[in-house]
């Protein structure tokens, strides 16, 4: 039910039809998801699948939310946020405005996370560049909905990352779901973009991209490495996940380990 | 399927990669059983073991000082190299690339696991065929057997450990009545086995 040739056949209609680039992404993760793909759309094969991509205008929307892996939540990895918070911030701090980029954004998870800690940093003047290949992600991302029992689990993170204040403060809850103070938002500006085939984003102060690159080949990590290194100023911050890191990539001497433990870096000043 | 025809089916298929599967009382059966790789230009292992998600992952260190294969966390994108023994990192998913190197993922738990032993042998069922040997070890849970499944129908080998040995025989008695596995040894069995295989020469 799953042949290569047809794996490599998908991926290439996907690429010419839509300019979504996954020809250098794992494998792996791809097939898995798209075996999940067969089965929710009730396709035999990829072969299928892929008649679909030609023929049928809504269907892409609905595939594309199996390809990329969604899965986040807030204040993941508490230790990250509270290095960003005790050694990045008021660095940051001392510049008149502040531009944050968050990579692979999903459900804005981490955005919200950004928001709330820099909110309690006391920093007011910033703009957080919000970025995913994934349009129906942005738009729940927007909305800042989330389930009450994922909200929950957040709130020991939270104080884990440092909180200072009490999670509930920022939200109000409605049955099994609570939504996010807009105004956490109001500095958030959401856009489309893939890492795999679009260009620089302007000139960032930090860009955090964690879970992201674990799902790309070498070839386009360094690509991506190569679009951080150019959107940041001199002395901006990066984050990567808990398993990425900067030590194999070609950017890796512009770089400065800020926080090993955390991923942490700092774009060194090069005379 | 007896120990020696066991022996000579691996050779025959050349078994390049060995993935191995645990949960509760897994380390104290791995500690069995790893220490069976001696030098070996062919061979790479690779570990699941469920963790708890939080905290530093101490499990490779806990192997260094037994094995005689290098042990280390299995970081994304490295080469899978022959003579290593690779575990998964705690709350990342493990899989081998059909390009012989090693991703991790973040995607969701599966079977309530991450890291999942299902996503682990998946993965090397594909990127590896007859090439790869699947082992599932004692566990509390049913994680394991769709990954042993899949093993099989590539035509890989299936090594089971026998329930009533296993400290939680759940996760082997689950893939045992789901498949009829090559072999079900106890990990005495399982040691000398995996002693000889790494010791045959084989291109």
């Amino acid at each position: 039910m799953f042949s290569n040739d047809d794996f490599e056949l998908l991926i290439q209609e996907i690429y010419s039809r839509y300019q979504y680039d996954f020809r250098l992404y794992s494998k792996s993760s791809l097939r898995r998801r798209l075996e999940q793909a067969l089965i929710k759309f009730h396709c035999q094969n990829l072969k299928e699948i892929r008649m679909k991509v030609q023929t049928e205008k809504e269907f892409f929307p609905q595939l594309i939310a199996y390809l990329t892996v969604n899965t986040t939540e807030m204040f993941r990895d508490p230790g990250y946020f509270k290095s960003l918070r005790e050694n990045v911030f008021p660095y940051l701090k001392t510049f008149p405005s502040l531009k944050i980029w968050i990579a692979g954004c999903s459900t804005g998870e981490e955005v919200i996370s950004f928001s709330i800690l820099l909110h309690e940093a006391g920093i007011k003047r910033f703009i957080i560049y919000a970025t995913d290949i994934n349009p129906m992600n942005l738009e729940r991302a927007k909305k800042a909905i989330y389930d009450t029992e994922q909200v929950r689990k957040a709130s020991s993170s939270y104080y884990e990352a440092g909180g200072t204040g009490s999670l509930a403060d920022y939200y109000q809850a409605a049955y099994d779901s609570v939504q996010f103070n807009q105004d956490l938002l109001s500095n958030v500006v959401f856009s489309d973009h893939s890492l795999a085939t679009d260009a620089v984003f302007s000139e960032m102060h930090l860009i955090s991209c964690r879970n992201v690159l674990i799902y790309f080949e070498k070839p386009l990590q360094e690509r991506v490495f190569k679009l951080f290194d150019e959107s940041l100023v001199r002395d901006g911050f990066l984050g990567l996940g808990s398993k990425e890191t900067l030590q194999f990539s070609s950017i890796k001497n512009k770089f400065e380990v800020r926080d090993r433990e955390n991923k942490i870096y700092q774009k060194a000043w090069t005379p | 399927m007896s120990h020696d025809n066991l022996l000579r089916k691996c050779i025959s298929q050349k078994i390049r990669v060995i993935v191995v599967g645990t949960s509760a009382g897994g380390i104290d059966a791995l500690k069995r059983i790893l220490p069976s790789f001696k030098d070996s230009k062919k061979l790479s292992v690779a570990v699941v073991i469920h963790l708890p998600a939080r905290g530093p992952n101490l499990i490779p260190e806990l192997f260094k000082e037994i094995c005689s294969f290098k042990v280390k966390e299995a970081e994304s994108g490295e080469s899978l190299q022959p003579g290593y023994i690779y575990f998964s990192p705690a709350d990342y998913h493990l899989s081998i690339e059909s390009n012989e190197t090693l991703s991790l993922s973040s995607e969701e738990p599966l079977n309530f696991s991450r890291p999942s032993i299902d996503i682990l042998f998946d993965s090397a069922a594909y990127s590896f065929e007859s090439k790869a040997l699947g082992i599932l070890l004692t566990g509390a849970n049913h994680d394991g057997t769709a990954g042993l499944l899949k093993i099989q129908s590539k035509g890989g080998i299936c090594l089971i450990q026998d329930p009533s040995e296993a400290e939680y025989p759940t996760m082997p008695q689950s893939a045992a009545k789901s498949l009829s596995a090559n072999a079900i040894m106890n990990l005495k069995q399982m040691k000398s086995f995996l002693e000889e295989l790494s010791r045959s020469s084989y291109e």
